[in-house]
């Protein structure tokens, strides 16, 4: 395959005090090739947000190298890099309340990255062309974010991040907070998008079913280890890792009878015996691209799982 | 159905807004019955949380109840006029899971200590240590582990979905009558989030509790109401059961709602999605709101607003298509396999 955009290898995050260490990033590598939508899909806390804020820089990172189009990005780098970054790299963030300045009008919150890029004019086309992109009214260019509804402050931070022309976007659960039919819009749009500018995305989520209509891969992440990555029909059809299967078994489907039936696998991380040095859990590719993660004898119930001998 | 705990009556609530003024509640009507789980879906803007924010006094202050009532327990909360009157529903009688829960902490104060304050204020009889135990056991129920440790944290230091968790938990505590939870679930992964739902499921069941829910995402919906009001531009414009919502839907915004799902969306293909934009609030709705969306719109509908239509003693729908004069319309070939049970993960 051609060279990844964003290659990510043996990164760790370590937050709090010297004396309580807390890893929020295990060693974690993946690449993602320029074009294509990567997704990351994990519980709460298990560290994509963490993940996300690394690449564009905002968390400093403990071990491990972030490599964007073949410049190292992490820890110190030149003024004009940094620039550099700054632009083409862009996040969406998660939390669309903390994330936009209050007293600011939309129109500033959205032309921000780029009032020095574009005269007045210019600007406010650029401004009402990103507005209407994804889906809101250019009169709401004069209003404040608390006029907004939930859903429409966080197509107003989408907005923010597209009309700065980045060829890479984070985008963490950037659809979490809008409706289904919302959500629609953002998905296709991100799609268009993706084919008309060759925009490469992480996609973060913990919605499986929006995985699967948007991602080429995924990988699936457990208390900032990643435990298994694979394209994403793989990973739908034959999940091997019992975190992913219990992540599938969970997914909410639009349907009452089944819901009410439905069974979920329960996830015990307690069933993995990783303690002694023999059984230490490595990262490998089973079968083309599908990794997973597992000591010895896992691995081996996961290849006899796919049909092969070991 | 038994008699109604909380029943709101043609509701008009405006906001004012620099000289205009925005429509944002039109007319709602809707019955909420005592231990029921009712689900309130619609499209962004549509006034779900403007909606539940009336009974509780909530909305912004440049938003004014124009007319109707809302009664609750013989009182009209429509009428409620000083915040002392508020203090007395707040929290107690009707509590609520906001949407957004990082404002709904105190970034200054630790977890903990929020919860206890919750606990403290609902439940004065608990000495200072059986205070501690219950805090660490509803964190322990919302599935945070290590709570002794967790309990000393800033908000800052929980992730968005342990912090969701947390705004649970300060809710369940006080033990109201009403919950509404506002997107409960969206900063959720789907394992926690089918935890979260099963806890509040369980405490509906368990104490009795009436549960109204907010949520976009119609699988969520599926999981835990018993019925669904379905909104559009400040209405609500389709309400029945469960079952009547999703395999029998009626009005063409519920088929657009349902269609756009991703789950029933085919890789590579685009997603089906509603056209145009939303309606403008600022501006008097004529007729159906939803009609210069609606490709299957009448004339009618431009016209004059459709009256609701029942369809069983539980189910009723806004929209012209139900007439007897109207011509017949089949719902787009995804909603027919949705009703035959057609659909799944893999398909
Ligand atoms: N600034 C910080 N200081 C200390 N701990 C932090 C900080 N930011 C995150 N953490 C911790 O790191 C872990 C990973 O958090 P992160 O926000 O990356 O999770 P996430 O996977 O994005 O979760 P969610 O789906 O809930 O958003 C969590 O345990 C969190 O408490
Ligand atoms: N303080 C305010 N001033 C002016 N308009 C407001 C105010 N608060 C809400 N609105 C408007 O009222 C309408 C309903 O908003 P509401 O927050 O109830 O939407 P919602 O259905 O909860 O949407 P979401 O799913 O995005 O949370 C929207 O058009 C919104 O812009
Ligand atoms: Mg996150
Ligand atoms: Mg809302």
């Amino acid at each position: 395959m051609a060279e990844p955009l964003l290659s990510v290898k043996n990164l760790s995050v370590v937050f709090g005090k010297r004396r309580h260490p807390f890893v929020a990033v295990n060693d974690v590598s993946f690449d993602i090739y320029r074009g294509e939508t990567f997704g990351l899909v994990g519980e709460s806390g298990s560290g994509k947000t963490t993940i996300g804020r690394a690449i564009i820089r905002v968390v400093p990172t403990a071990a491990g190298e972030i490599i964007f189009d073949g410049k190292q990005i992490n820890n110190k780098i030149s003024k004009a890099l940094d620039k550099e970054v700054t632009h083409r790299i862009q996040m969406i963030f998660q939390d669309p309340m903390a994330s936009l300045n209050e007293r600011a009008k939309v129109d500033y919150i959205v032309s921000e990255g780029v009032y020095h890029r574009y005269k007045k004019p210019e600007r406010e086309q650029k401004v009402e062309q990103a507005l209407r992109d994804v889906g809101l009214l250019p009169e709401f260019a004069s209003r404040f974010p608390h006029e907004f509804s939930g859903g429409q402050r966080q197509r107003i931070g989408i907005a923010r991040a597209l009309i700065m022309e980045p060829d890479f976007i984070v985008a963490d659960e950037p659809i979490s907070a809008l409706d289904v039919s919302i959500r629609a819009q953002v998905l296709n749009l991100m799609s268009e998008l993706q084919k008309q500018r060759g925009l490469t995305y992480l996609f973060i989520s913990h919605d499986l079913s929006v995985m699967r209509f948007i991602c080429d891969r995924i990988a699936v992440i457990h208390k900032g280890v990643i435990v298994e990555l694979s394209d994403t029909e793989t990973l739908f059809k034959h999940p091997l890792h019992p975190y992913t299967r219990a992540l599938l078994s969970a997914v909410p489907m639009p349907d009452p009878i089944s819901e009410r039936e439905k069974v979920l696998e329960v996830y015990d991380p307690g069933q993995h015996d990783y303690a002694s040095p023999e059984n230490k859990p490595r990262f490998v590719e089973i079968e083309p691209g599908h990794f997973i993660h597992g000591n010895t004898s896992e691995l081996k119930k996961y290849a006899k799982m796919l049909g092969k001998d070991a | 159905m038994n008699e109604p705990i909380l029943s709101v009556k043609d509701l008009n609530l405006k906001f004012s807004l620099r000289g205009q003024t925005l429509h944002a509640l039109r007319d709602v009507c809707l019955d909420v019955y005592k231990g029921e789980s009712l689900a309130i879906v619609g499209e962004s803007g549509s006034g779900k949380s403007v909606l539940t924010k009336c009974f509780l006094g909530l909305n912004d202050a440049n938003g004014y109840i124009e007319s109707g009532s809302i009664l609750y327990e013989g009182m009209d909360l429509a009428a409620f006029k000083k915040e002392s009157e508020w203090l007395k529903i707040r929290g107690r009688e009707i509590a609520m899971v906001m949407q957004d829960p990082m404002t709904s902490l105190n970034p200054l104060r630790t977890i903990g200590a929020q919860i206890l304050e919750s606990i403290n204020l609902h439940q004065k009889n608990l000495t200072p240590a059986q205070a501690k135990t219950k805090m660490l056991d509803m964190l322990d129920q919302v599935g945070i582990y290590d709570p002794e440790k967790r309990a000393k944290q800033y908000p800052h230091e929980f992730s968005g979905g342990m912090r969701q968790r947390v705004v649970i938990a300060i809710a369940l505590a006080c033990k109201p009558k009403i919950l509404i939870c506002d997107e409960p679930t969206t900063a959720l992964d789907v394992t926690i989030q089918a935890q979260i739902l099963k806890l509040i499921k369980t405490l509906v069941k368990e104490s009795g509790i009436t549960a109204i829910y907010i949520t976009h995402d119609l699988g969520v919906v599926a999981n835990v109401s018993t019925r669904i009001a379905v909104m559009y531009a400040g209405d609500i414009v389709e309400i029945g059961t469960s079952e009547e919502i999703f395999y029998d839907p009626r009005h063409p915004y519920t088929w657009a709602l349902l269609s756009s799902l991703p789950q029933l969306g085919v890789k590579g293909e685009k997603l089906y999605s509603i056209a145009g934009t939303q309606a403008n609030l600022f501006a008097r709705v004529e007729g159906d709101a939803f009609a210069p969306r609606n490709p299957y719109a009448l004339k009618m509908d431009y016209v004059k607003r459709p009256p609701y239509f029942e369809l069983s003693p539980t189910h009723k729908a806004r929209t012209w298509l139900l007439d007897a004069r109207a011509p017949k319309v089949e719902p787009p070939e995804i909603i027919r396999k949705l009703s035959r049970r057609e659909v799944d993960l893999n398909g």
